[in-house]
């Protein structure tokens, strides 16, 4: 009996956080079917062919730069031993603690002095800085493939005449073409939520416009439809990485030894150790040695105590809402992955649907919040006075249905790998679900949920889109902070907060290194 | 052979299940299956893979849901239990143990309603039986596949289950390992006085240490008895050839008879040929290829073993 009342109790939670994830998507894709023809005809007629065609050519810049750079690097620290190669191996993922939007102005100040204000605003420099900082997904998802790479399908390909570089051509890539396929689309899922590099650089993306139509001329309408062309183009990106992967999931590692890295030669070393030293140089040196000089400029003019009271009040609220946001995520994350694990594939399917938030691009969750929000505010459900748009609630809620997935998705990679054994030898010893769940399966899983908050709390920390649109009064964050500094060209004001917001994200970062080296699983 | 005739108590068995069917995505994986063991002694559930049996072992522990059939646990039905309920112990071949925790603390999981003191008494004494009192406060990854499955099988025990269930419990250790571990775990059961049900794939294994055996061939249990009987008398021609080396020799009448490479000897000079000699240490076994095209199978042979191709014959000696 007991049984049947835990799998109700169960079904209804992993119903409930669907529902309330889910919610914001279907309201926008309502829309869809009830389109305003005429601002769509306007649209057509101005801004949206030139929109689509730009957002169309920065994804594929930077999507292509990313898998090209993430892969390769990725290749040359799993398969080649070289001096300093776990160090720089690290170090390679720190860029993902620098958000494009600080890296683009950091460098958009350093070249205009060389190629002149003007020829700095394009979209090719854009998609350079967004691959610079967005390449690790792309790598980190790479070398966690290559490390599943058995050493002995090297050894056959290689005893079959396969030099070094066709084993990387021949074996590596089309064996973790599934993890590289699911960086990329990681990638194209930022850059599609961009909002700030791309302002930076005068690139007119669809979720530009979003931001533009809604601030600026306030149609709401418009902004919804725009929104919905958005979503269209992130729908057409997770078809292609479905496409990609072809069936195959992440390839689990191989019975037997893993590939063991091959030792260089003096030069060779050298040369490997160089070309990584000089990414991360290029990517995160520059940007925070540009950042510094600022920083230390603006605290020589102005007043300290201001400056400090200020990155004092926008850090704590910057820390208050990551902090929150990233525990909603993977609270609601974990118990959904737990609810769904050992309940069959229907069970699995539901709960995919909780993620449909993350291929939703920032701008577009916004949108779908506030309409959804606003229509329970004027439904008059909640008691009198409280209202939920422009609350910290609303901004927490928007948050967790667009990062949801990266709780669940954590937890639920890292419960795929405890051995069904283990659960089983639990029960047998008496305990009940929950307990196997509190004394078994979070505790295998504890170093899977380390890495996903970590992942989380650098994304809150650099999110703009929802936290702009959506954030209440006397909630000032960091990312904010440089977005408003930086519209207004005002770089030195923009330095400060964004070194606060890189020293926090390298923190983090640091945490998620310290989760995988432990044997952490981000993505399923 | 050991509880059955224990201290003379009778008593019922300690497992019996009764037309157990399950299926898995629409194949009948279990088809009508019946069980019993008595009350301590070793059942070795033997079969090829994929002929159901850890289906069998998951049914009986209650993980795998059943068609029809009841499941009995010392006298007490268990059929509508829970796993958690059921009161069995468990050890699987990758043992399973939670990396999370000490040896002790693996071995005290089943142990959640006993008072702290008489826990840790009972831990201990777990932790010795095995054989492993030095190592409590050691990580699972930090002992080697024998020790880890001896805590696996403390843990399983340590609730003092009415059967255990041994799921291939030494299919990952080295072969040298695996034949003590099996005795040492078969005298282990044997002083608790606990009934046990031991799947395996490795006909070898079922035939030492099960008291009695039963084979299993796609989703039935073909034949059940000592090993004794398995051996000598076995009910299909699969099982004998499953349990053991199986020739069989013609008869004048046609019909056949089943003879083991022990009771064939090879000679020299004859109307059939050498097919193949291996050499098995103390003896060479012969595949003979006889005049009527069939092949036997002989241990006994020459002092000087015969080459492949070499004309011989065999005697058949008595049983």
């Amino acid at each position: 009996m007991s049984r049947r009342r835990g799998s109700l109790l169960g079904w209804a939670a992993i119903l409930v956080v669907v529902a309330l994830a889910g919610a914001p998507v279907l309201v926008l894709a309502s829309s869809v079917l009830d389109p305003s023809t005429g601002i769509w005809a306007e649209l057509w007629q101005t801004r949206l062919p030139g929109m689509i065609s730009e957002t169309a050519l920065l994804l594929a810049a930077v999507v292509t730069g990313t898998v090209l750079l993430g892969t390769s690097l990725a290749w040359l620290v799993s398969a080649y031993s070289f001096a300093g190669r776990r160090v720089i191996g690290w170090a390679l993922v720190a860029p993902l603690a620098i958000p494009g939007y600080v890296g683009g102005f950091a460098w958009l100040d350093t070249l205009s002095g060389v190629v002149g204000a003007r020829g700095v605003r394009s979209l090719w420099l854009c998609a350079a800085v967004l691959v610079l900082t967005l390449y690790p997904y792309v790598y980190l998802f790479a070398r966690a493939a290559f490390a599943d790479l058995g050493a002995s399908t090297v050894a056959a390909a290689r005893g079959l005449g396969t030099g070094p570089v066709g084993v990387f051509l021949r074996i590596a890539v089309p064996a973790c073409r599934p993890a590289i396929a699911a960086g990329a689309a990681l990638v194209a899922m930022e850059v599609l939520t961009d909002i700030g590099t791309v302002r930076l650089f005068n690139v007119s993306t669809l979720a530009d416009g979003v931001m533009r139509v809604w601030f600026g001329t306030g149609e709401r309408e418009a902004a919804t439809e725009l929104a919905t062309a958005l979503t269209g183009v992130a729908v057409l990106v997770i078809a292609v990485e479905r496409l990609t992967r072809g069936g195959a999931r992440h390839a689990r590692r191989q019975a037997g030894a893993a590939m063991a890295p091959q030792q260089l030669g003096r030069a060779g070393a050298a040369a490997a150790l160089a070309t990584c030293a000089a990414i991360v140089v290029v990517a995160v040196v520059v940007p925070v040695a540009r950042l510094v000089a600022w920083a230390v400029e603006t605290t020589r003019s102005g007043p300290v105590a201001t400056v400090a009271g200020g990155v004092g009040h926008h850090a704590g609220s910057t820390l208050l809402l990551a902090s929150t946001a990233a525990v909603v995520c993977i609270g609601l994350g974990t118990l959904l992955a737990l609810a769904v694990a050992h309940r069959g594939r229907s069970a699995r399917a539901v709960g995919r649907l909780a993620t449909l938030g993350y291929a939703m691009p920032g701008p577009v969750v916004a949108v779908g919040v506030v309409v959804t929000l606003a229509a329970v505010d004027r439904w008059r459900w909640l008691p009198a006075g409280v209202v939920l748009v422009g609350s910290l609630a609303g901004l927490v809620f928007a948050l967790a249905v667009r990062f949801l997935a990266v709780g669940y998705q954590g937890a639920e990679a890292s419960l795929d790998r405890v051995p069904p054994s283990m659960v089983d030898s639990a029960r047998v010893l008496g305990s009940g679900s929950t307990r196997v769940a509190l004394a078994v399966e979070l505790p295998a899983i504890r170093f899977g949920l380390l890495a996903a908050s970590a992942l989380l709390f650098v994304d809150m920390v650099k999110e703009l889109p929802i936290t702009l649109l959506l954030r209440p009064f006397g909630i000032d964050t960091l990312s904010v902070w440089v977005w408003q500094a930086t519209s207004e060209s005002l770089w030195a004001q923009a330095a400060v907060p964004s070194l606060v917001i890189v020293a926090i994200g390298m923190a983090a970062v640091g945490l998620l290194l310290v989760a995988l080296e432990r044997g952490a699983e981000v993505v399923s | 052979m050991s509880g059955e005739h224990g201290e003379g108590i009778v008593k019922g068995p300690a497992l019996e299940a009764r037309g157990l069917r399950c299926s898995l995505g629409g194949r009948t994986v279990l088809d009508g299956v019946d069980v019993e063991v008595p009350a301590g002694a070793l059942l070795a559930l033997v079969g090829p893979s994929g002929c159901g049996k850890s289906t069998l072992l998951r049914a009986l522990a209650g993980l795998a849901s059943l068609d029809a059939g009841r499941v009995q646990i010392g006298g007490r039905d268990v059929t509508d239990l829970v796993a958690e309920r059921r009161r069995v112990g468990l050890v699987f071949q990758d043992n399973a143990l939670f990396g999370h925790l000490r040896v002790d603390r693996n071995v005290a999981f089943g142990l959640r309603h006993l008072p702290r003191a008489e826990r840790a008494a009972l831990v201990a004494e777990m932790l010795e039986l095995v054989g492993l009192g030095r190592l409590a406060r050691r990580y699972p990854h930090q002992l080697s596949g024998g020790e880890q499955q001896r805590v696996a099988l403390a843990r399983a025990l340590a609730p003092s289950p009415e059967v255990v269930l041994l799921d291939e419990p030494f299919g990952a250790l080295d072969e040298s390992l695996r034949e003590d571990l099996g005795w040492e775990v078969k005298s282990i059961l044997e002083r608790r006085r606990t009934a046990a049900v031991l799947v395996t794939h490795d006909r070898h294994e079922a035939l030492t240490l099960g008291d009695r055996v039963a084979v299993m061939e796609v989703g039935r249990i073909v034949q059940h008895g000592t090993a004794r009987d398995v051996y000598r008398a076995p009910a299909s021609r699969f099982v004998a050839g499953f349990i053991a080396v199986a020739s069989y020799l013609r008869a004048a009448d046609g019909s056949e008879v089943l003879v083991r490479p022990h009771q064939l000897r090879v000679v020299e000079g004859g109307p059939h040929s050498v097919e193949r000699v291996e050499f098995l240490g103390p003896t060479h076994r012969y595949t003979i290829r006889t005049s009527a095209g069939d092949a036997l199978v002989a241990d006994l042979g020459p002092d000087a073993p015969l080459a492949v191709g070499a004309r011989c014959d065999v005697e058949v000696l008595a049983r």
